[in-house]
């Protein structure tokens, strides 16, 4: 799945002395799930081949790391806050 | 209409991300805006989570409580939730502190020399009182120097002190001027664990009402050696008293700015309160209420006992003599600390805005002992002016003439007052009944 990444600032009209928020939403940062794969071969015995097959699960991928940055916007400066998905800044 | 621009790395790649936002005009010229003491998130800011999950980082709350609650059964909590109080500044003994959790009330429990006086407490007790009225520093060091971590770490550090804490600079060793205070309030010591703690909140307790004069201190705190009586007896005078606290804090002496808990009498503290004409009267306590919230108190703790008089006690609130309405007044001490508590509770939001510093004038400019008290706030885009006097209780028929920043012009509405008064090119006239009047305006 693709991987997109979105901004909200809320709330949308501050007032001076509002604290503003801004949140990163990423989606699609999934990773993969492990997949069943059959692996086949064959032997041959004595001029005889003999088909051979088995089923493995192939690994699945972990999300990929992601890092936020600092909003900009002209007028606010925004701080890091516990969520590092989450910004805030107070309107001056 | 304006843009925030952001941007998001995974995993190597980099997403560009925008949002909008559209900000506010400019403010009118001459108006900046103050955080309220300690900033709108003090609580979270510095780590005290109990505080902060408690609520008293939410812009709606404001901490209103009782000196030395005692808290035994439903009705007790019933009293506090009809009085409006939602918090117990130290609590008795004896206090079934589930009863305070189960209500939504907060508390504030001694830990004086490392010992609870609550050793039930829990989720309710947001702060701890390192000691009242100590004599040394010793007095409250001991405290943060015992307490466990685990009982301390997430709570403030409160300290309520006499009125020698501002009259001589502090306490034991004293140094000159300011830089004893300065020091009992900021410095640190090692907690058991080994983490530097300091004092967080103070408040002091002087009962200018109730004193019925006194001079004396009022000399020594205002620097000045002819105080009246009738000086000595101004809701005013509790105002200034947050001011004094504030200055051993502030950030420019090398304090720890927080937000600054304002105490007043409800009845008559002393021993020298022999009769019931020597207790506070209810404008009285009106009066110094809101003095202590226009200088920028974020708290107000009621010394809810009487030690001298006929009406002695340890919950004055549940007594009948201040349910009462006594001779001269209009009403009781019971009903009008309920009706000041909700009006200060529904102007919550507006307290904890920012204040507009430079917003209004009046034609009362405040000085020692006269004039007008004024504290403009700035909140969901309207500013707030709240005003009382620093007058002469005896006062009466005080015109005065607000001038606002901004020239708005049309209608301001009193809060609380049911009418409005009509402004012009941000000029406005209203009338103070009595020294003790207060006024709230709301300027659209």
């Amino acid at each position: 799945m693709a991987i997109s990444a979105a901004l909200t600032v809320t709330p949308a009209a501050p007032n001076h002395g509002d604290t503003v928020s801004a949140v990163y939403t990423v989606t699609g940062n999934t990773g993969s799930p492990g997949q069943a794969g059959t692996v086949t071969g064959t032997a041959t015995v004595g001029g005889v081949p003999y088909g051979v097959s088995t089923t493995i699960t192939l690994p699945g991928t972990a999300p990929l790391p992601v890092s936020y940055a600092l909003p900009a916007c002209a007028g606010l400066t925004f701080t890091a806050t516990a969520d590092p998905a989450t910004f805030t800044a107070v309107v001056p | 209409m304006t843009t925030v621009t952001g941007a998001v790395t995974a995993g190597g790649t980099v997403y560009p991300c925008s949002a909008t936002i559209t900000l506010p005009g400019g403010l009118p010229p001459g108006v900046t805006l103050q955080p309220a003491d300690g900033g709108p998130s003090y609580y979270s800011d510095h780590g005290f989570t109990v505080a902060h999950a408690a609520g008293w980082d939410n812009p709606s709350f404001f901490p209103v409580g009782v000196w030395y609650g005692m808290i035994l059964t439903q009705a007790d909590v019933n009293r506090w939730k009809d009085l409006g109080l939602n918090t117990a500044f130290r609590c008795t003994s004896n206090t079934v502190m589930p009863l305070l959790q189960s209500n939504g009330l907060g508390a504030l429990v001694s830990a004086y020399a490392g010992t609870l006086e609550n050793p039930g407490m829990g989720s309710e007790t947001v702060g701890l009182l390192a000691a009242d009225e100590p004599s040394s520093m010793a007095d409250w060091e001991s405290a943060v120097q015992k307490l466990p971590n685990s009982l301390q770490d997430t709570r403030f550090w409160w300290v309520g002190n006499t009125w020698n804490f501002v009259a001589y600079g502090g306490l034991s060793p004293l140094d000159a001027d300011a830089q004893g205070s300065i020091q009992a309030l900021n410095t640190t010591v090692a907690s058991p664990g080994g983490r530097l703690r300091h004092i967080d909140i103070q408040s002091m307790d002087i009962y200018w009402f109730a004193e019925q004069g006194n001079t004396y201190e009022g000399n020594l705190i205002y620097k000045i050696s002819n105080m009246t009586v009738d000086q000595s007896m101004r809701g005013c005078l509790y105002g200034d008293m947050i001011d004094r606290l504030r200055a051993f804090q502030a950030a420019s002496v090398g304090g720890y700015p927080a937000p600054i808990i304002g105490i007043v009498e409800n009845g008559g503290p002393l021993i020298q309160n022999t009769t019931t004409a020597s207790y506070i009267t209810p404008p009285q306590m009106n009066w110094a209420i809101w003095s202590m919230i226009i200088h920028g108190a974020r708290g107000i703790e009621y010394f809810n006992h009487t030690f001298g008089g006929p009406q002695q006690g340890n919950d004055n609130f549940a007594q009948t003599f201040y349910q009462t309405v006594q001779p001269g007044q209009t009403i009781s001490i019971y009903a009008q600390a309920k009706a000041t508590n909700a009006l200060i509770a529904q102007l919550a939001p507006v307290i904890n805005a920012p204040t507009a510093l430079g917003y209004v004038t009046t034609s009362r400019p405040p000085v020692m002992f006269g004039g007008i008290d004024t504290m403009a706030k700035y909140y969901g885009g309207q500013f707030y002016v709240f005003a009382a006097t620093r007058e002469s209780q005896k006062a009466v028929n005080l015109a005065t003439t607000f001038t606002t920043a901004d020239h708005y012009t049309g209608p301001v509405t009193v809060t609380g007052e049911n009418r409005t008064i009509p402004a012009v090119n941000g000029v406005f006239t209203d009338t103070f009944a009595t020294g003790a009047t207060v006024h709230i305006y709301q300027i659209p």
